[in-house]
């Protein structure tokens, strides 16, 4: 039986886990160690009570981490909450991929478990959640637009100038270059040939830069082996005549003529 | 590795694990950080009974046959077909018009789950947004004996069965909504669907899918799914599902309907009105109230009918119908009622004889008195026949008379037709034969009286000079003696009446020819108003 990438693998189907919605600030502080503790669970059963009494402590030096974000005030400990499904089946499962870039393509499936508790993690109210709310608030205060001060005027706004200096370029690039010369027909001819082998529709224009012709005389040569297409998807192009089409060289047929 | 109690919802003094568990348990929580492993919720519908822990077998991909509808605009790079530079154009062009193409991510497509092989059950999981922007989620899993190991969750995934039955998009649905009491029968509207999508799929020549069962409302591979759809999506979708409950109920009731009305329907689907029998829509007909000594005579001609097969017998009843139809519009100004009824009964059976695939507008009236003369024969009330057939005209007067006419006219034909076996109505070919000869000479009838008609209309208009074309004669002589023996014409409007664009002739021509043939004829010339016209006496 081969193996199909696309397989979910069923191993873990039976391992039962937990579903924790964490707050962002005590997300963040989790995500910035590598690989330790974070912090402890006591899970206390009560007598009477169906569900058992869970409360987490959150390592003291994470704690007080201050990572800009004012995160040294978080409470330390927090209460987990536990709900069943509420009849809802939630499962886990896990993609591992080979490289860091493309997981949803190339990862192996798998079945981590099923969900027993959904659990909700509240913060202990405190003096050190209290701080910790003020800041939160405080940084949704502020606008997302400031007004700043510059020192230094803006230089790269466009003046008005009589004649672009791009345009002075090309100007005097065509007056240095001059006018297009005519060549022999049939290299022109040639040339179109093999333009013509990398792409079937050109337009005169290109035809022109490519050829470096003047635009009556290259006309002039196409009309011998080209025809114009007026009609849609290539509109207004320069194809090869049917007779030239497939040709693996032009020089063939510039013997033959 | 695995302490059962706390992961079960059951009541924690059942006295799950043993040992000294008074005080409170203290776990080491580690979080585990794999940037290779990204773990995922996935969620299916409240009160489903999905068992994850008995699945043995299952099978998961992205399902990507919505991801088609960028790509029809490729063109080739370069060879065959491609132009220079059209790429860079392209991309010009969309940004000078601010186009914005959204390329489709793989990660945002929805999963497409199979539990349990090829037979089993189906579910697609669409991702959930929005979950990681104010909290984040974590898988606890108890590892070892005295940690947890938590994983971040990346996404969400709602699983919900696959539907395989077809249902109506929302315009569809708007449509038949709009009908709705109009039609009652909802296993007509999938059966239409299903027609619709049978001509789509053998003009496109997808003949190997259509053949499978076209029976149930399945959905295909192939098919395109709507990602809107979805058990935990709110409004929009009630209506719909709705509908689709009722169809699905619907259908096992009206099945057995179905079968009977079979045939109306493929008659048109177009014609609702007449499509869908309700409960009291025959209770007007009056062949349900048959009398018995009418039943022994007619029961003759209704075997022989029966013997011709049960197509003939479809289409009587639809002539059948359509005539009491129209029988009881118009004679509801009637007088006698009871004649009526008598007469209609007796119609009846003459109808079924004489009715097959002729339809012409007025074949009803047609075969009404053409039913009458066969009772004329038997019962010998012609004339009594002959003053229903008038009132009973629904074009009115004219058809009316006309009836009289035919009667008149044609009585004699009628009379030596039938056979005494009544072997008219044994074959269709005879029945067609005869309704032939009817029209025919009803046609021949009328053929004179007409036509002069229109002639005269013709005549009196070509003073005006226009006239009636001469697309059929061309510039002949005959056409030329026609007009100048009708009136006196002067040289110009005889010129007219042979347009150049009819007769493929220019001018030069045309008017030699006339020419020609005047000389032949040798009009006489009459003067009038000061005009010369020419005028052949007959």
């Amino acid at each position: 039986m081969a193996k199909k990438s696309s397989d979910l693998d069923c191993k873990g189907s039976s391992n039962n886990l937990w579903l924790v919605k964490v707050p962002k600030y005590m997300s963040n502080k989790w995500m910035t160690v590598e690989d330790g503790e974070v912090g402890t669970l006591k899970i206390n059963r009560r007598p009477g009570a169906p569900k058992p009494e869970v409360i987490f402590s959150l390592k003291e030096e994470l704690a007080q981490k201050d990572d800009g974000k004012g995160s040294s005030e978080a409470p330390r400990e927090h209460k987990f909450v536990l709900s069943g499904t509420a009849g809802q089946p939630m499962g886990v499962f896990s993609q591992t991929s080979a490289d860091e870039a493309g997981s949803s393509s190339n990862g192996a499936l798998s079945l981590e478990g099923k969900v027993a508790h959904r659990v909700d993690c509240r913060p202990v109210g405190g003096e050190n959640y209290m701080k910790l709310k003020k800041l939160q608030v405080l940084d949704a205060m502020t606008p997302m637009r400031t007004t700043m001060q510059l020192h230094r005027a803006v230089t790269n706004n466009y003046k008005p100038v009589s004649n672009h200096a791009n345009n002075l370029e090309v100007e005097r690039r065509k007056k240095e270059d001059g006018k297009r010369s005519r060549a022999d027909p049939e290299k022109v001819q040639e040339m179109l040939f093999s333009a013509f082998e990398k792409h079937q529709y050109y337009n005169i224009k290109d035809l022109v830069e490519i050829t470096k012709q003047p635009i009556q005389y290259l006309k002039e040569v196409l009309k011998e082996i080209a025809t114009y297409n007026l009609k849609a998807p290539h509109k207004n192009t320069w194809e090869l005549k049917p007779e030239y089409r497939h040709y693996k060289g032009g020089e063939t047929l510039m013997e033959q003529s | 590795m695995v302490f059962p109690f706390f992961f079960q919802s059951q009541p924690s003094g059942s006295g799950g694990l043993q040992g000294g568990l008074q005080g409170p348990e203290e776990f080491t929580v580690k979080i585990q950080k794999n940037p290779l492993k990204k773990y995922n919720v996935m969620r299916f519908a409240a009160n489903s009974k999905v068992d994850m822990s008995a699945w043995k077998e299952a099978n998961m991909e992205r399902e990507t046959s919505t991801m088609d509808i960028y790509k029809d605009e490729t063109m080739p790079e370069y060879g065959e077909g491609s132009e220079y530079g059209r790429k860079w154009r392209e991309q010009a062009r969309q940004k000078k018009y601010g186009i914005n193409k959204t390329k489709l991510k793989l990660e945002d497509q929805p999963w497409l789950l199979k539990v349990g092989g090829k037979g089993g059950k189906r579910f697609v999981g669409r991702k959930e947004g929005g979950i990681n922007e104010a909290s984040s989620y974590f898988v606890f899993r108890q590892t070892g004996n005295k940690t947890f190991e938590a994983c971040p969750v990346e996404s969400w995934y709602n699983f919900t069965p696959q539907i395989k039955y077809k249902y109506l998009n929302e315009e569809e649905a708007e449509a038949e909504f709009e009908k709705r009491h109009k039609v009652l029968n909802y296993f007509n509207i999938m059966m239409k669907k299903r027609l619709e999508n049978k001509d789509e799929a053998e003009t496109e020549g997808e003949t190997e899918k259509n053949v499978s069962a076209r029976d149930d409302l399945k959905v295909r591979e192939g098919d395109e799914s709507d990602s809107d759809l979805g058990g935990f999506s709110d409004d929009s979708d009630n209506e719909a599902e709705g509908k689709k409950e009722k169809a699905k109920t619907a259908k096992k009731k009206k099945d057995t309907k179905g079968q009977k009305k079979k045939k109306k329907k493929q008659k048109g689907s177009d014609d609702e009105a007449l499509e869908d029998s309700d409960e009291g829509d025959y209770d007007g007909r009056e062949v349900d109230y048959m009398s018995d000594e009418d039943e022994s005579a007619s029961e003759e001609e209704v075997d022989k009918s029966k013997v011709d097969g049960t197509y003939l017998k479809g289409v009587d009843q639809e002539m059948e119908m359509s005539s009491s139809e129209e029988e009881e519009e118009g004679e509801g100004e009637k007088e006698g009622e009871a004649a009526e009824g008598e007469k209609t009964t007796e119609d009846k059976p003459a109808k079924k004889e004489e009715s097959d695939s002729s339809s012409s507008e007025d074949s009803d009236v047609d075969l009404e008195s053409s039913a009458l003369f066969m009772q004329d024969k038997k019962e010998g009330k012609l004339k009594g026949k002959q003053g229903r057939s008038k009132k009973s005209g629904k074009a009115g007067g004219k058809t009316g008379s006309k009836g009289t006419s035919r009667s008149g006219s044609s009585s004699s034909s009628r009379a030596s037709t039938p056979a005494p076996d009544g072997g008219i109505g044994s074959t269709l070919a005879a029945a067609a034969k005869k309704l032939e000869q009817q029209k025919g000479t009803k046609r021949a009838a009328e053929g004179d009286s007409p036509l002069p008609k229109k002639a005269r209309h013709s005549r009196s208009h070509d003073g005006s000079g226009s006239g009636t074309p001469t697309s059929e004669l061309g510039l002949t002589e005959e056409s030329v003696r026609r007009y100048l023996m009708r009136k006196p014409m002067t040289a110009k409007d005889l010129l007219k009446k042979f347009p150049t664009g009819k007769t493929g002739l220019n001018r030069d021509q045309t008017v030699a020819k006339v020419t020609e043939i005047l000389k032949k004829l040798n009009p006489e010339k009459k003067t009038i108003n000061g005009k010369i016209h020419l005028w052949l006496k007959s």
